[in-house]
């Protein structure tokens, strides 16, 4: 199971995508061979009327972002920065491992199980969702789900330990009030999971029910720090 | 309250559980999602939680200032010290409020951890760039928790008040500045060279060990039949009350770089050091400002810093009424009344000056002219109209004593000699 057509196109856009993420050191390089195979599959597809290439340099760029979007969450200077890049990556790539399972494994294919994800959008169906819809096989959550533990564990380290400033002593390990904020955490995610597994349905409004309430009493709280801030 | 950093993830993690919940639907990721946004907004709650405990006397601040009178363009230094006494680490950041004061050098803000009793300083250099009384502080202070979740800001006090003054010249003592006003011609006659202008014969008496040598009566020594020492004894004559009143209005704001007002303010001030420290008492009222200062006549150091700070303060803003402003004016004592006079006409200055002999005030009124540097357009005309102007005050008011302002304290110490010696004053 992999992508069955590794076409040079395909491969120029995987090495594109990294070659424009580091541009500031490549440079003239990077120029060569970011523009001249975009324009040149640019060409073939207007004047020679030929898709293929200019779909598989496509396929390349998407098949390069899960790996650059690791490295944009790894050198993230900010905390919305680096989950964005987190949750996108894992996104993209569990919709570029849901394509491969489903033989969704040349340049074309991927194109066109994309474009399903999207047309779920407008449907008329009981549920959206870009991942997959209909008969597809969803991957397999007995691997990734600890997998994604670990990298939702070292999301939160990464956060406690992304300091600023030089000044600020950094700690690897968080104080007691961090340990006892991650097992707060980690109870009530624990429940919300056993819950939704006992209802399916009502996962969503569990989910956001208690984010809901969080945040309004995360509101309520800092202002009343507000309200007595000038000594 | 959250931090923008910690404010930006919160949101940001809000909506990718939104499209993690409807969009891009795998339980793993959303339950990751969720779990990220549970423990940004727990954290910053327990954050916040602790940051609203800490009290008033949490953090302490002392303030240091080299000195509160300074001259224009002269530095002074600030310290400033925070102590953390709230019995936990923070992270601090401070910064101190120095408006409208050049920083010279160092830092007006500060950050570290601190721990319970650790201490941050800050110290730094300013200068002001123009008279007036500058505000400087409170402290701003800006503690979070270890992470920068979330802040609480605090101002502390003690807050000090920055006089700037003119630059003064070099104290000119009165002799010296008599002999430079040689060319103002008053009449009047010598003083005692060997006394000095404002002493009176008062006796002789026995000497007293110490005492300086010149003053011993020989003629009186040699006829005791002892041949005790016997010393010529003279008094201060009495101490005058003297008070300046200044136009301090818009009018006085031309000039150039440096404004006729400014030029008077640091004479005024020069000649006042002088006066207190030979045992006047000195008082000032000002004309024509957003606050009208009156200091009445006092004497003594307390006096100088009453009338720097007078000084530093003023603010030119509107015109004002010689006459209100004389009838102000208590009998008995000397008055100067410094200014361009541009909001009085000829005959009310003339009625003022009646007004104040009448009263028992013995008042000179010093206008102040200024000639700007040759400007090839309108100044020539403008410069020629406050001619006429002044003439035809002086015309008016023969009495009335036309100078630069450079000459303003050398005019009022010369006025002084004479007035010590209660002489008559002619002038001419």
């Amino acid at each position: 199971m992999g992508i069955a057509v590794l076409n040079i196109y395909l491969l120029a856009g995987f090495l594109s995508m990294f070659l424009i993420t580091f541009a500031e050191k490549v440079q003239w390089a990077g120029v060569a061979l970011v523009y001249i195979p975009a324009l040149w599959c640019l060409y073939l597809l207007i004047f020679e009327g030929d898709p293929v290439p200019f779909i598989s340099l496509a396929a390349g760029y998407i098949i390069a972002m899960p790996a650059i979007i690791i490295i944009a969450t790894l050198t993230a200077r900010s905390i919305w920065g680096m989950i964005t890049s987190y949750i996108i990556g894992y996104a993209i790539s569990l919709m570029l491992y849901t394509a491969v399972l489903n033989d969704f494994n040349t340049p074309e294919k991927i194109f066109l199980y994309l474009v399903s994800g999207f047309r779920n959008l407008f449907s008329e169906g009981e549920r959206i969702n870009l991942l997959a819809g209909g008969d597809f096989q969803q991957p397999d959550t007995t691997l990734l789900t600890p997998l994604t533990a670990l990298a939702t564990l070292g999301i939160i380290l990464n956060l406690m330990t992304n300091s600023e400033k030089r000044t600020v002593k950094d700690e690897i390990i968080p104080r007691i009030t961090g340990i006892a904020v991650l097992a707060i955490t980690l109870i009530l995610t624990t429940a919300s999971s056993w819950i939704s597994s006992i209802m399916p349905d009502r996962a969503t409004l569990i989910l956001g029910g208690l984010s809901a309430a969080l945040l309004i009493s995360l509101a309520i709280i800092t202002r009343k720090g507000d309200s007595h801030h000038a000594v | 309250m959250l931090t923008s950093k910690w404010f930006s993830g919160t949101l940001a993690t809000t909506l990718l559980l939104l499209l993690t919940t409807t969009l891009i639907i795998y339980s793993p990721l959303t339950f990751s999602t969720f779990f990220i946004l549970t423990y940004l907004t727990t954290y910053a709650i327990t954050a916040q939680l602790n940051l609203n405990r800490l009290k008033e006397n949490d953090f302490t601040v002392e303030r240091y200032i080299s000195t509160s009178i300074c001259q224009v363009e002269e530095t002074v230094k600030m310290r400033v010290i925070v102590r953390n006494r709230s019995g936990r680490r923070y992270l601090v950041k401070a910064e101190d409020m120095a408006n409208d004061l050049e920083l010279v050098s160092g830092s007006i803000g500060g950050e570290k951890q601190l721990d319970d009793g650790e201490s941050m300083e800050i110290s730094y250099t300013i200068k002001p760039r123009s008279r007036g009384a500058y505000v400087i502080g409170p402290l701003r202070l800006r503690i979070y928790d270890d992470y920068r979740a979330c802040v609480r800001e605090l101002s502390l006090g003690p807050t000090a008040t920055l006089f700037a003054t003119p630059a003064q010249r070099l104290d000119v003592k009165i002799p010296e500045a008599v002999a430079m006003s040689r060319d103002f011609r008053v009449a009047g006659s010598g003083y005692n060279p060997f006394t000095g202008p404002e002493e009176t014969f008062r006796g002789i008496r026995p000497y007293i060990t110490g005492e300086v040598i010149r003053r011993v009566d020989w003629k009186k020594t040699a006829r005791d039949p002892e041949h005790e020492l016997h010393v010529r004894e003279f008094e201060r004559q009495s101490q005058m009350d003297i008070v300046f009143m200044l136009d301090c209005s818009p009018s006085m704001l031309i000039g150039g770089e440096k404004t006729i007002l400014d030029e008077v303010l640091e004479e005024i001030i020069s000649v006042s050091q002088t006066l207190i420290a030979r045992g006047d008492r000195v008082g000032l009222i000002t004309l024509g400002t957003v606050e009208d200062a009156e200091i009445q006549p006092t004497g003594g150091g307390a006096a100088y810093k009453q009338l720097i700070q007078a000084v530093a303060k003023t603010k030119p803003a509107k015109s004002y009424d010689i006459m209100r402003e004389a009838s102000r004016v208590r009998p008995g004592i000397t008055l100067f009344i410094v200014g361009r006079f541009a909001y009085t006409r000829p005959e009310e200055l003339k009625t003022v000056s009646k007004y104040l002999t009448r009263r028992g005030v013995r008042a000179f009124f010093i206008c102040v002219r200024k000639k700007q540097k040759p400007h090839p357009y309108a100044t020539l005309y403008l410069e020629k109209l406050e001619e006429e102007r002044i003439a035809w005050l002086k015309k008016m008011n023969p009495t009335l004593i036309v100078i630069e302002p450079s000459k303003v304290k050398e005019t009022i110490a010369f006025l002084y000699q004479i007035l010590k010696r209660g002489d008559v004053i002619r002038v001419y």
